[in-house]
């Protein structure tokens, strides 16, 4: 009676292990792309944050002119997005930039308010302002999807995803 | 630039790339015909039981309980720092020992490793150290009262959670290090203040978090049985993942565990496009509102779809215990969903932890000779994630299914058996369905 019991048990017990030693090999199997980690960091992507307010009084969007530069990445752009914040409202929707690892990125923010624009985990910052834009330029190294946001108002204006 | 950063899920900031939809389809294929596989061609006779009991592996060394007391006091110290740091490190979340330790540490790392390793939390717990030592300096000669109904039906194990999951998801400044402190302490008072009036026996009942992580820990190869004075403990190891078949819930678990996937499936909710330009532009107590009608919405659906399929078996077989009856597969669902979301929260936004905690309240210091450490955001490939959930979010609804077709199996004949999992399945492919598409972003 007890031996029966057993070899159901040792049955079963071995039934069950293959199913999950191949559920393990499955995924190991489906994870062996494993990239080489690379570390990144974070004191690398520190932002090197110009304040330049010198004497722009022309109130209007001059967006070349007033640039500003956060992180240098000396580097044609293989993609450039650009976004406007007017009345704490992003202008025609939350957008989501798509780019591939690897890509040199440059992200221009334009704001009728006063600002800083962070994007996270890159933690790259710039100042904004009606009349300063603010030029983020990345190369994305991290995959993933990465919300900015605007600091004060506190609220997410765009999401780049590495990818 | 000290400014507060807010977050959207609790700590964060990055998000896992979306699956791929080709990913998703499979996934949701493999689950599918799996389901419909156990109606039909799975064993006849209860199995899961008798496995969960494992073999015997070790004596447990009683003495051993030394490095029990040493793990416990790590634990209790450093929930102190944590609270002290909430109220005196920097007022930034990123910056502060706090959030990072409550939402992934404790929050992630305490359900891992709770399904992993078993009944953990009852050593590690600082509100089971304060609590014993409550119940050692109560008066104890006096008359013991009875505890009341909302205390002893283990309902009050919900609040907490639920506080929790709005703290994590809705309320805008949730993750603000004072906020955690506040929190911490007014659970830690009121916690103790119902040791201190019933016991800490029934205070425990209260403790909603040592209920998740239990049910959690039913998962777990490894499982103590035996007691210190008759007979000697033993470590018993068994398959993994079974040990919820043995595992019998009372109501209130069950809407806990309900609770925690409501929650989760709402994280996962939130980190759509879809939620993302609903809040996006909303700020402060707009934003927490918006939130907490998600929340509650996502929660209660979550809910409702499992008291459903509850009356719908119990109509069919008759059983007015069947909501309780196969609860325990929600587990597994629930331990999937956990690590699609979680897991590389965990490995990456985690090991902010070793930065932070040279630096607990953020004065300079260098305790380990880890503050200057770098974050390795490259730890995993995104692939690695992709795969990782995929294959937890389809590994949580075969395991869910195991566990319910053996349940069904063990009560009813056979041909009621498999007329009891008709609803069960269909709830069971309704979660792990919605868990997949909120997983393609």
């Amino acid at each position: 009676m007890i031996d029966e019991k057993q070899e159901v048990m040792k049955f079963s017990t071995f039934r069950f292990l293959a199913f999950f030693t191949s559920l393990v090999l499955f995924i190991s199997a489906c994870g062996s792309e494993n990239n080489s980690s690379e570390d990144v960091l974070l004191k690398d992507m520190e932002t090197k944050t110009e304040h330049d307010h010198s004497g722009h009084d022309h109130g209007e969007h001059d967006h070349s002119e007033h640039v500003h530069h956060t992180d240098e990445v000396d580097e044609v752009p293989d993609a450039s997005f650009e976004v406007e914040i007017l009345g704490g409202k992003v202008k025609g929707g939350l957008p989501r930039f798509e780019v591939s690892k690897g890509d040199v990125v440059e992200i221009t923010v334009y704001s009728d308010q006063k600002d800083e624009v962070h994007l996270h985990v890159y933690d790259n910052m710039a100042n904004v302002g009606p009349d300063i834009s603010a030029k983020i330029n990345v190369r994305a190294t991290i995959p993933g999807i990465f919300e900015a946001e605007l600091h004060s108002a506190g609220f997410r204006i765009f999401e780049l995803q590495v990818s | 630039m000290t400014e507060l950063f807010v977050f959207a899920h609790g700590v964060g900031g990055r998000l896992d790339l979306p699956l791929s939809e080709w990913q998703v389809a499979w996934a949701a294929a493999v689950a599918l015909v799996f389901s419909f596989a156990a109606l039909g061609y799975f064993w006849h006779k209860p199995l899961l039981k008798k496995l969960s009991l494992g073999r015997p592996a070790f004596n447990v060394f009683i003495k051993a309980s030394l490095f029990k007391i040493v793990f416990r006091y790590i634990s209790l110290i450093l929930f102190l720092v944590v609270v002290v740091a909430g109220f005196i490190g920097q007022d930034n979340t990123v910056a502060n020992l706090a959030p990072i330790t409550v939402f992934v540490i404790f929050w992630i790392g305490i359900a891992f490793a709770s399904a992993l390793f078993g009944h953990i939390w009852k050593n590690l717990s600082p509100w089971e150290t304060l609590g014993n030592l409550v119940d050692r300096i109560r008066v104890q000669g006096r008359e013991e009262e009875t505890a009341p109904k909302w205390l002893t039906s283990g309902w009050s194990a919900l609040l907490p959670i639920s506080v929790f999951h709005w703290f994590e998801l809705a309320y805008h400044d949730g993750a603000s290090p004072r906020v955690l402190g506040w929190w911490i302490s007014i659970y830690t008072i009121g916690l103790m203040t119902i040791a201190w009036k019933w016991g800490w026996s029934q205070a425990r009942k209260a403790e909603g978090f040592d209920v998740l992580f239990s049910a959690l820990a039913e998962l777990s190869p490894f499982n103590v049985r035996g007691t210190d004075s008759q007979k000697p403990k033993k470590i018993y190891i068994r398959v993994p993942f079974v040990g919820v078949s043995n595992y019998e819930m009372t109501p209130s678990q069950l809407a806990v565990v309900l609770a925690a996937l409501g929650g989760t499936a709402f994280d996962g909710f939130s980190r759509t496009r879809f939620w993302s330009e609903i809040i996006v532009g909303r700020t402060k107590w707009e934003l927490t509102l918006f939130n907490t009608i998600g929340l509650i919405w996502i929660v209660a659906l979550v809910g409702v779809a499992y008291h459903l399929a509850g009356k719908l078996g119990s109509r069919t077989t008759g059983d007015p215990k069947f909501s309780e009856r196969f609860g325990a597969s929600l587990i597994p669902i629930l331990f999937g969903y956990d690590l699609a979301h979680y897991f590389s929260l965990l490995l990456l936004e985690g090991q902010a932890f070793k930065v932070l905690i040279s630096d607990p309240f953020g004065r300079g210091w260098d305790i380990f000779g880890t503050s200057t450490d770098a974050i390795n955001w490259t730890l995993i490939s995104a692939g690695a994630i992709g795969w990782v959930q995929v294959l937890s979010i389809v590994g949580g609804h075969l395991v869910g299914v195991l566990v319910s077709h053996d349940r069904g199996i063990e009560k009813f004949e056979l041909k009621e058996a498999m007329r009891s999992q008709y609803p069960m399945l269909a709830v069971m492919v309704l979660y792990t369905m919605f868990g997949l598409v909120l997983m393609t972003g």
